[in-house]
């Protein structure tokens, strides 16, 4: 592995000098490892090495077998460069064998080719998988249980699914195949009922890899666990991909299921035309005499007639019309509102009670004032304001005095500037006072014109 | 339990008919096929309980056929509307499907129930099969449905024989014929009734070809 995968770019890799060809070799080469890998490396016997006369052996029969074996030249190149990643030659017996990644190549291959079903594996490794996972006390092993145990098995998985998803395409594109043979009704039927098996199986398989995969419950369980455990973004990424290969494996499972829920129906019905002889070719010719023979209706723009002999479907349309007028259940009966009881607060309502009269009273001094200094002011030609302020004062002589006052002096000045024929004078450099009283105020006067 | 004598309205008298026959009701006279499927599955056993005093109800009453095709689980009812008893059905309810509608149906049953695509799933798979595998049918289906007098289609005309098969596919779903959910297409068992509707054309198709005017 390398220390930092993010750098390593495959592509870059494999095009240096001839790597690519030293790693996926040509077709010839290829067979007559495979060749080898079958008859030494592939089989029960404890022996898995070769000599070099059979690597000639082998790639003269994958080249041509019919040359004589005298081309020992033109096959060494081929074998020493086979030693760089597919075989090992011991100098001290002479003897080939196969390297790793020889083995892991025709491996790999012959379980893709493989009719390779296990779900009992699945469950073995899953098992396992979630054994060592619970034995992981800290993030470094948790990091190594995804680096090791758990990236080497998902390709396994994933590859018994494809599997399934395989056996389904190949058996319906089988099928169709042989319907364009032409084939006589009975061998048909037998093809038929072979898929149907087939199907049966495929979904039983599929069953069996979903019960495998349930133990995942558990290890995504823990996984979720660890990731609040070892609160790291190395752990988070990891039960994050985790995760999202849990459930791409789940939708292929249920898509393999779905596929087969509506395709075995089909094959049930498809036995249905079966029962009659050359029902296929007239039913081609019967769609091809409709497309024909259809036409556009002269007297209708874009509706289509079938021929004259052929009858058009009728279906019904809706047998009665209901005007509904939609009550809505949100809106009726309206709501009741919540109704506010106010609590009396007695000292409260007193108090409100006092303001008010207050409030009225001194509107009704104003008032009252307000008569007097209009009196005054028509009988003497001219007051001076100032003094009926302390006046009030004074003479009131209660805590509403001042406010009684101050509103007395203000509605005065407002009301005859208002009035044609009157002249306030305010002279703010000369302050008025009153003896013990504290407050001051600017000289005013009220003249008559 | 005793014998009762067969009447129009013993169904009425079956523990679940408040519960269905109003839905059964609805749904056959608007032309619905009634197959073991999902909650029509309730809606069968009804009628598959109440066969006979159902009939005698839609022949007594209303002159219509209740009929039934397929078998075992693949059984189907529905309200023969092709053979109108007594032309009694008024003209403002009659209601047909568009032929085009019906054509697409006949390619449809052929490419899945003759020519196995059996995988077929969803609506865009079936107008991709026929585009690139019935290039032989697709003259003669622009012709009728894009009104294209040549060879050489444009998109318009793609796009208005997918529009059309979408459509059919809509209106198959509309009568129960197949279930369409989104682009899922998933075929029901009275998919067949098209076959039945079809099937002594189908038979007689040599004579049809060679009498085109003779029924």
């Amino acid at each position: 592995m390398f220390a930092d995968d993010s750098k390593f770019n495959l592509l870059n890799e494999i095009s240096i000098n001839n790597i690519y060809k030293l790693l996926i070799p040509e077709p010839y080469v290829g067979k007559a490892l495979i060749w080898l890998y079958d008859k030494f490396e592939n089989n029960s016997s404890p022996y898995k090495s070769f000599k070099e006369s059979d690597i000639h052996e082998a790639l003269r029969l994958m080249d041509n077998p019919d040359l004589v074996n005298n081309l020992k030249e033109k096959y060494n190149d081929k074998i020493s460069e086979l030693q760089e990643y597919f075989l090992r030659f011991d100098k001290d017996t002479h003897q080939y064998s196969f390297q790793y990644h020889g083995i892991q190549f025709f491996d790999f291959i012959s379980r893709t080719l493989k009719k390779y079903f296990n779900p009992t594996k699945i469950e073995i490794i899953y098992k396992d998988l979630l054994q060592k996972l619970e034995k992981c006390d800290s993030e470094t092993e948790i990091l190594n249980w995804f680096s090791i145990h758990f990236d080497a098995f998902k390709p396994e998985l994933r590859n018994q699914l494809d599997y399934l998803d395989k056996q389904i395409n190949k058996s319906v594109v089988e099928f169709r195949q042989n319907r364009k043979l032409n084939l006589q009704e009975g061998d048909i039927l037998e093809i038929l009922e072979q898929i149907d098996e087939k199907f049966d199986t495929i979904r039983k398989q599929n069953s069996d890899l979903g019960n495998a995969f349930l133990i995942t419950d558990k290890i995504r369980e823990i996984l979720n666990t660890c990731a609040v455990k070892f609160n790291t973004d190395a752990v988070h990424n990891q039960v994050h991909d985790a995760t999202i290969y849990f459930q791409q494996i789940q939708s292929q499972l249920n898509n393999i299921d779905k596929q087969l829920d509506f395709i075995h129906p089909r094959i049930r019905q498809l036995f249905k035309n079966l029962n009659k002889p050359f029902f296929y070719k007239k039913f081609d010719k019967f769609l091809a005499y409709v497309i024909d023979n259809s036409y556009e209706d002269t007297s209708q723009k874009n509706k289509i007639l079938l021929p004259e002999n052929i009858p058009a479907i009728s279906i019904h349309s809706r047998i009665s019309r209901f005007t509904v007028i939609e009550r809505k259940t949100s809106l009726f009966p309206t709501r009741a509102k919540k109704r506010i009881v106010a609590q009396e607060d007695i000292a409260l309502k007193d108090k409100a009670f006092v303001d008010s009269i207050n409030k009225i009273k001194e509107q009704h001094e104003i008032d009252k004032w307000l008569k007097i200094i209009e009196n005054d002011v028509q009988n003497n030609g001219e007051i001076e304001l100032s003094q009926y302020f302390f006046k009030i004062f004074n003479q009131e002589n209660d805590s509403l005095s001042l406010s009684l006052a101050i509103n007395v002096i203000y509605e005065s000045i407002k009301h005859f500037e208002q009035i044609v024929g009157y002249t306030v004078t305010i002279d703010p450099d000369s302050f008025k006072s009153w003896p013990g009283i504290k407050t001051k105020i600017f000289e005013l006067w009220i003249r008559k014109n | 339990m005793d014998k009762k004598e067969l009447t129009p309205y013993n169904f009425l008298e079956h523990p679940d008919a408040t519960l269905y026959f109003k839905k059964i009701d609805y749904a056959l006279k608007n032309g619905v096929h009634i197959q073991q499927w999902k909650e029509q599955y309730y809606w069968f056993k009804f009628i598959n309980s109440n066969e006979e005093s159902l009939k005698l109800y839609y022949q007594k009453y209303f002159d219509l056929k209740l009929e039934n095709g397929g078998d075992g689980n693949d059984k189907y009812y529905y309200i023969d509307f092709m053979t109108d008893l007594k032309g009694s059905i008024p003209t403002r309810n009659k209601k047909q499907l568009p032929n085009e509608q019906v054509i697409i149906g006949i390619l449809i049953y052929k490419i899945i129930f003759i020519d196995g695509y059996l995988e077929i799933s969803t609506v865009s798979q079936l107008q991709k099969t026929i585009h690139n595998e019935y290039e032989d049918l697709k003259d003669g289906l622009c012709k009728i449905i894009t009104n294209t007098k040549g060879s050489h289609y444009t998109q318009k005309d793609y796009d208005k024989l997918n529009d059309t098969i979408t459509s059919a596919c809509k209106s198959f779903d509309r009568i129960g014929w197949i279930e369409l959910s989104e682009d899922t297409l998933h075929t029901l068992p009275s998919f067949h009734r098209l076959r039945q509707i079809y099937g002594e054309y189908i038979e007689k198709i040599d004579d049809i070809i060679h009498n085109p005017t003779q029924r």
